[in-house]
């Protein structure tokens, strides 16, 4: 074998290599293009349209229910909670209050709908507090609202609950 | 919201601390003169990367209902829940400009298309690239991956009844600044420059401290300040310029990151 067929053999196999890494490398970066299509950069799933943990979901011959994710010390959450507990003697719609702490555990009435859930809060809050959901008979959050001190509440609570029974994309006016 | 910033008496000297998160995501402490009133904290960010060159304005919650109620009455709106805000796309009836808010429970942020809006898998794709996170004291908005794509023109915009700041990192306000020295002060180095007013407005600024903008640079940040008064209707400020000088010897801050 004369010495310029061995260099002409090495530079083939070299080429080959070369293909065969370049193939692979596209194969990879067209695989994690596929796989970023369904999967969310931020690491936060959405949360409406997701099935809302097993304790907020309504019971069996409840419609829909509406969960408010509360601060212990806000002044407004405490409207927020003053209007939900309206809903639930009026309704049949399960409403859970869901709040880091209870400063005094026998204040007025209504407290049951009142709850300490860590997990749930955890999973249910957004970055701000208040905040009301709707959630579908199925246990599928189906709308989110963040409450301010100039929003309607009893015609917000009454959207949601007109939302949460009858499911829909959350394709709206604002 | 009304506690859209964490502010405090600075000790004595006529300063008010204010600490904002730039949406870049870089803190900004800023103590500005209590003579310039409470600021409104509004903001501003570019990128731009392959297949992507995009403006988005940011400012506090609830100011996009002027885009349904005043710039695109009778259109068509599109909301989508994401975690921690709404995206929410507008379009003209005529579909000849449209805009894309971020809508989160403090901030929002704003971009308009110029033209029919994307289609729902367009705006899927934009909202995949970027990550908003709010929070009371400023809205971060940046590229889901920094590697390809680029956040240049950062920059932080208080408004109060009396005067404009913009504030922007000290590496992109150096083009901007004179070639000469200017007047040293305890923040950096202070110049008066131009306003770009027509003749009437630039007449009824003449000889008095609202004639100049007043540019200062720091070491990590570069503001920009314009007082607002007889161009826009309001009663010219009190105080002789060298007075203004004297508050603004207050001016200080700092851009981390």
């Amino acid at each position: 074998m004369s010495v310029a067929l061995a260099v002409a053999l090495l530079a083939l196999l070299v080429a080959a290599f070369t293909l065969v890494a370049l193939v692979a490398v596209y194969a990879r970066v067209r695989g994690l293009e596929a796989a970023s299509g369904d999967t969310s950069l931020s690491g936060y799933a959405t949360l409406v349209g997701r099935p809302a943990p097993a304790s907020v979901r309504p019971g069996p011959g409840e419609g829909c229910s509406l969960v408010a994710v509360l601060d212990g010390d806000c002044t407004l959450c405490a409207t927020v909670f003053q209007a939900l507990i309206a809903v639930n003697a009026a309704d049949d719609v399960r409403v859970v209050a869901l709040t880091d702490r209870i400063h005094d555990p026998a204040a007025g009435p209504g407290t049951g709908i009142l709850r300490v859930d860590v997990a749930a809060r955890a999973d249910l809050y957004e970055g701000y507090a208040p905040t009301v959901l709707a959630v579908d008979a199925g246990g599928t959050v189906v709308a989110r609202r963040f409450v301010y001190a100039d929003t309607d509440l009893p015609e917000l609570l009454r959207e949601l609950v007109a939302r949460a029974r009858t499911p829909q994309n959350e394709v709206s006016r604002a | 919201m009304a506690a859209g910033s964490m502010t405090q008496e600075a000790a004595g000297n006529g300063g008010r601390d204010v600490w904002r998160v730039a949406a870049s995501g870089d803190p900004v402490e800023l103590t500005l003169p209590t003579m310039l009133g409470d600021f409104r904290w509004y903001g501003n960010t570019r990128f731009t990367g392959p297949q992507l060159a995009r403006q988005f304005f940011l400012a506090p919650a609830g100011e996009h209902r002027a885009i349904p109620d005043k710039i695109l009455p009778g259109g068509r709106q599109m909301r989508k829940a994401m975690r921690g805000y709404d995206a929410v796309v507008f379009e003209a009836s005529d579909r000849s400009d449209s805009a894309l808010v971020l809508a989160g429970p403090y901030h929002e942020a704003t971009t308009w298309f110029g033209g029919p809006a994307p289609t729902a898998a367009g705006i899927e794709r934009l909202l995949r690239s970027f990550r908003f996170t709010d929070s009371a004291n400023g809205a971060t908005l940046v590229p889901a991956s920094d590697m390809l794509v680029q956040q240049p023109d950062v920059s932080l915009i208080g408004r109060s009844a009396h005067s404009v700041l913009v504030v922007r990192r000290a590496a992109e306000m150096l083009p901007t600044l004179p070639e000469w020295a200017g007047l040293t002060l305890p923040g950096g180095e202070l110049w008066r420059a131009d306003r770009v007013l027509d003749r009437v407005t630039a007449g009824l600024v003449a000889g008095g401290p609202h004639q100049w903008r007043y540019v200062l640079a720091g070491p990590t940040l570069g503001m920009d300040l314009v007082l607002l008064e007889p161009e826009s209707g309001r009663a010219p400020l009190p105080v002789p310029e060298t007075q203004v000088v004297d508050a603004l010897s207050v001016l200080t801050g700092r851009w981390a990151g």
